[in-house]
């Protein structure tokens, strides 16, 4: 029998033993380590030879994420460990850390219930470091810490203990104030905050393949002095036999993050909003495998022999091939084909997966990343929303017109996949928009079109997304219906940033219950009668009614919405989406009669009037930028910071960290294009950075008119605004 | 001079003389056949019968940019025309109300129209209706099957004995349909049958103005099996009936007597 065959076997007889599986997401910022340490983690279980663990990277399957060198989609494995003589099956996903895969990182939380956090120690926490710990601890998922590179602090820094412990401390209280910072206010997690005492942190080398940690120097009787020894006589060897960071980190793994049983029944509250008293809810708090089937799908992925295969968390019951199963948010029921687990970047097929486990699943045609998957009709999960969104659009074209309809079918298979891409299909012209988090998120989708599929296309240059939005109230105005015998009252108001920001996190929305509804809005600084009169939240705008007992307007208020959304979608100035509005409908007259005021005369009507009201209402143009860190020796630091503020950017510090110098500040996404190739040049490539994409800022007004003639141009609309537009 | 004229019912004959007589005195004739239209005619068989040229106008051209006709109207005699008369049911006194506005005298050259002929043809009473209503397609408006509004309105009438002409959606050039679509009285009877009342009497009007006009009474349910042939059809809900009206209905609609 071979060795993964065995293996294969021993997963599957862990797999009924919720007390004995760890679902765990490895997560750090880019070039930390993370993949690399898996691979030692798989050497360790067996599952690839302990000669190419480091170089391997056997979870970067993707071409371009070998030539890269960093991880695109999160991948999933299964592997067993023995600690304390019992078996564990640990059910791992490595997700990426460049900030444009952002969206894979969330939705690998939902299936996971132990996050392993990966710091370099000689970079220390960086900001995606902040942004995989708090999407972990907002998905209820408990951390450690490993931090990695401790080699390079001995022999390349030549730090002594005394340094290293102090830098080491200085990486522990970082990542302490965040996980403090995030888990304050929840009552359902007790102290999570991780330290060398209790046995949550461990260090190591996951390129020389050792690892310690408070217990394993219990255990092995090595200590720091012993480690420093032997990495500066460069006994790597011995240092890895002696102390092996596989076993190190696996250990921690078993002891310190929970199984299922004691997880789900505190993570179902926070990912689930259904009603806590039924039998469903029942069985996933006590991971019953023999309850309903609820499968919670984190990942579609693309296997070139069995087709789409769906992956994700069995929250309840058993999945076994040949199950017909609801999707969430679609009709009717998919059939399973074969259910699975995961080895590496490879699919085993087993019989059945129960409650508990990371499972791969064919046939669920319908599901896409997100869907909650079941065998009963139910209330779906919380929507695992990436809170950062597209900010960059590029037009895709294929170069052949045979090519059409399958790049068509590519595109919408692209953004099933990857949520955070989005789509516009146009089948007239024949040139689509995909738009994503950065540049290098949709050069590795467009790559990946031409590459997988093989589709030659043509791509435009990249274009920032930009929106509209008021910045003060406007005056009350009447938009009448093309027969002129309707007539709606508006004003558009400015929503408050709290408000907005819990419409962004997806905190409210029309999907939640009433009363919840407006106690968010309150708390948010809504004011207790508007809060009641919400009508429909359309994008990132609220449409309230307050209108008393006008007769026929129930019958009207689905064309009003329309109306209402048309004109959000496309707002005044160029088009772009309206967001940050408050549209109040305080008066209608309608006409007696049901086709005197259908959708030819409400739609246009709305639409003009929230328009009108919008530029009274002094809307501006927003566009979206990015906070800028920039590492850099201190003879390249003017030109560093050059680079930012040439881009009508602003450099908010400049501090010293180590031997380098760190400038901080924010940029526009638009002038941030070409950034890398810019400041490579600039510093002779001795420059690493970072950038994270910050929301929306309302553009200078000098620049206003220029950027929303460049846009109508480039829109195919009429370069000139309406003249009442005079604010800017 | 802006002078509406209504063309009546059905074909090229229905116009009144005075109509005729306008139509041949214009400079311009304009027309619009988005609310309704001549089943029995066409434009070209309306301009050959006139001598004249029309120009038709879609609803943008009538609501949103009128002015072609009210300049035409400004500088000399213009005529506005419409199926059945051009201020009954679909009401053009916003159009007057411009021409108005501008200094342009209007006058209106009636015809017989879907509300007269409706009381002529069933022998329901004139004088006994309350108010019409319209019922729409039920993908054309915001809510599902049958608005409270048409009912609200055929119930609110009942209740003071009064009948309701229903009118039947048209839809010309409509995005979402293929060519024109008239919503037949047998697809409204069974709108009505199946989202309000199947027992409850109607009145078939199919045809009015053409040589071939069909009046048919029956319960709604019975109805909506029924074919009327080709359009324009409208329906009656009656309220209470006169002792005259009842018999009208047995002798020249085929009233059934246990739905009377």
């Amino acid at each position: 029998m071979g060795r993964r065959k065995k293996i294969v076997e021993q997963c599957e007889r862990l797999m009924d033993n919720p007390e004995q599986i760890r679902n765990i997401a490895i997560a750090a910022h880019v070039d930390h380590g993370k993949t690399t340490l898996t691979d030692n983690l798989l050497a360790g279980a067996g599952m690839i030879s302990e000669d190419t663990a480091g170089q391997q990277l056997a979870m970067d399957t993707e071409e371009d994420e070998q030539e890269r060198g960093i991880t695109i989609d999160a991948a999933n494995v299964s592997m067993t460990h023995e600690y304390e003589g019992d078996d564990h099956l640990i059910n791992l996903i490595d997700t990426p850390g460049h900030v444009d895969f952002g969206g894979d990182v969330t939705r690998a939380m939902r299936a996971v219930d132990g996050a392993l956090v990966v710091v370099d120690a000689v970079e220390g926490a960086m900001p995606q470091t902040e942004t995989v710990v708090r999407q972990a601890l907002r998905e209820g998922v408990k951390p450690t810490l490993f931090i990695n590179k401790v080699d390079r602090l001995i022999s390349e820094l030549q730090e002594g203990p005394e340094e290293m412990q102090e830098r080491l401390l200085s990486v522990i209280g970082d990542v302490n104030e965040l996980i403090r910072g995030m888990t304050e206010e929840k009552d359902d997690i007790e102290d999570w905050t991780v330290s060398v005492e209790d046995g949550t942190v461990a260090f190591g080398s996951a390129l020389y393949k050792w690892g310690v940690s408070m217990p394993s120097m219990q255990r092995t009787g090595m200590d720091f002095g012993d480690i420093i020894d032997l990495e500066r006589s460069d006994k790597r060897e011995e240092l890895h036999e002696q102390t092996p960071l596989a076993d190190v980190v696996l250990d921690m793994v078993a002891e310190h993050f929970p199984n299922p049983i004691d997880a789900q029944p505190r993570r179902i509250p926070t990912v689930w909003r259904g009603d806590a008293d039924s039998e469903i809810a029942e069985s996933m708090r006590l991971v019953d495998e023999d309850g309903e089937v609820v499968l919670m799908v984190t990942d579609i992925g693309v296997d070139p022999h069995a087709g789409e295969i769906a992956a994700g968390r069995v929250f309840s019951g058993t999945l076994e091939k040949g199950q017909e199963l609801y999707v969430s948010g679609t009709a009717g029921k998919n059939r399973v084909q074969s259910v699975g687990i995961y080895m590496g970047g490879e699919r085993e097929e087993v019989d059945e997966v129960p409650a508990g486990n990371i499972a791969a699943v064919t046939g669920l045609k319908d599901a896409i990343a997100g869907s909650t998957v079941s065998n009963e009709e139910m209330t779906p999960f919380e929507s695992i929303d990436h809170i950062s969104e597209p900010v960059i659009t590029k037009s895709i074209e294929a170069q052949n017109m045979d090519d059409l309809p399958k790049l068509i079918e590519t595109l919408r298979q692209v953004s099933k996949e990857d949520p955070t891409i989005s789509i516009e299909i146009n089948e007239d012209t024949g040139e689509h928009l995909i738009s994503g988090q950065g540049e290098l998120h949709l050069e590795v989708q467009t790559q990946r079109i031409e590459r997988n599929q093989g589709i030659p296309v043509t791509t435009g240059e990249p274009i920032v997304v930009y929106r509209e939005t008021p910045t003060s109230d406007s005056q009350e105005v009447e938009g009448v219906s093309p027969n002129r015998h309707n007539k709606f009252y508006i004003t558009v108001e400015q929503l408050s940033d709290d408000v907005l920001e819990e419409i962004r996190l997806g905190e409210v929305s029309m999907d939640m219950p009433e009363q919840e509804r407006r106690e968010v809005l309150q708390e948010a600084g809504m004011d207790k009668e508007t809060s009641q009169d919400v009508e429909n939240i359309i994008g990132r705008n609220i449409f309230i009614d307050d209108t008393k007992g006008i007769q026929h307007l129930n019958e009207t208020m689905e064309l009003v919405v329309d109306g209402l959304t048309d004109s959000l979608e496309d707002g005044p100035l160029a088009a772009e989406p309206v967001e940050g509005a408050l549209i109040r409908l305080h008066d209608a007259r309608l006409h007696e009669d049901a086709i005197h005021r259908g959708p030819a005369q409400v739609i246009p009507a709305t639409r003009d009037a929230v328009h009108r009201a919008l530029i009274d209402a002094d809307i501006r143009l927003l566009e979206p930028i990015q906070d800028v860190r920039i590492d850099v020796p201190s003879e390249h630091m003017g030109a560093a910071s050059g680079e930012v503020q040439g881009r009508r950017g602003r450099v908010d510090d400049m501090y010293q960290e180590g031997d380098l110098m760190v400038v901080e500040g924010i940029a526009p996404v638009d002038e941030m294009i070409g950034f890398s190739s810019d400041i490579r040049s600039a510093t002779e490539g001795r420059a690493s950075w970072n950038t994270e994409n910050a929301g929306f800022r309302v553009m200078a007004d000098n620049l206003q008119r220029e950027i929303i003639m460049e846009i109508r141009e480039r829109k195919g609309m009429k370069t000139e605004l309406p003249e009442s537009i005079t604010h800017f | 001079m802006l002078t509406f004229v209504g063309l009546g019912l059905y074909d090229e004959a229905s116009v009144t003389v005075a109509g005729r007589d306008a139509i041949a005195a214009a400079d311009r004739v304009f027309a619009e056949f988005y609310t309704s239209r001549l089943i029995g005619t066409d434009v070209a068989a309306l301009e050959a019968h006139h001598d004249t040229t029309i120009e038709r106008r879609d609803r943008a051209g009538v609501e949103q940019h009128p002015e072609p006709i009210l300049d035409a109207a400004a500088d000399g005699d213009a005529v506005f025309l419409t199926a059945g008369d051009t201020m009954i049911s679909t009401t053009h006194v916003d159009l007057r109300m411009r021409a108005a506005d501008r200094g342009i005298d209007t006058r209106v050259i009636h015809a017989p129209t879907a509300a007269s002929a409706a009381a002529g043809l069933t022998g329901l009473q004139n004088y006994r209706f309350g108010k019409a209503t319209t019922l729409p397609f039920p993908w054309a408006h915001g809510a599902d099957g049958v608005p409270g509004s048409v009912t609200d309105t055929i119930e609110a009438n009942r209740e003071r004995g009064l009948h309701t002409l229903v009118y039947l959606d048209i839809k010309v050039d409509h995005p979402r349909v293929d060519g024109d679509a008239y919503m037949t009285a047998s697809q409204a009877a069974d709108l009505l049958a199946t989202n309000w009342d199947a027992d409850a009497l109607g009145v078939v009007v199919a045809r009015a103005g053409a040589p071939d006009a069909t009046v048919r009474a029956d319960r709604l349910g019975a109805l909506a099996d029924a074919d009327f042939g080709s359009p324009l059809h409208l329906l009656v809900v009656p309220g209470s009936l006169h002792h005259i009206e009842r018999d009208a209905l047995r002798e020249l609609a085929g009233a059934p007597a246990d739905a009377l």
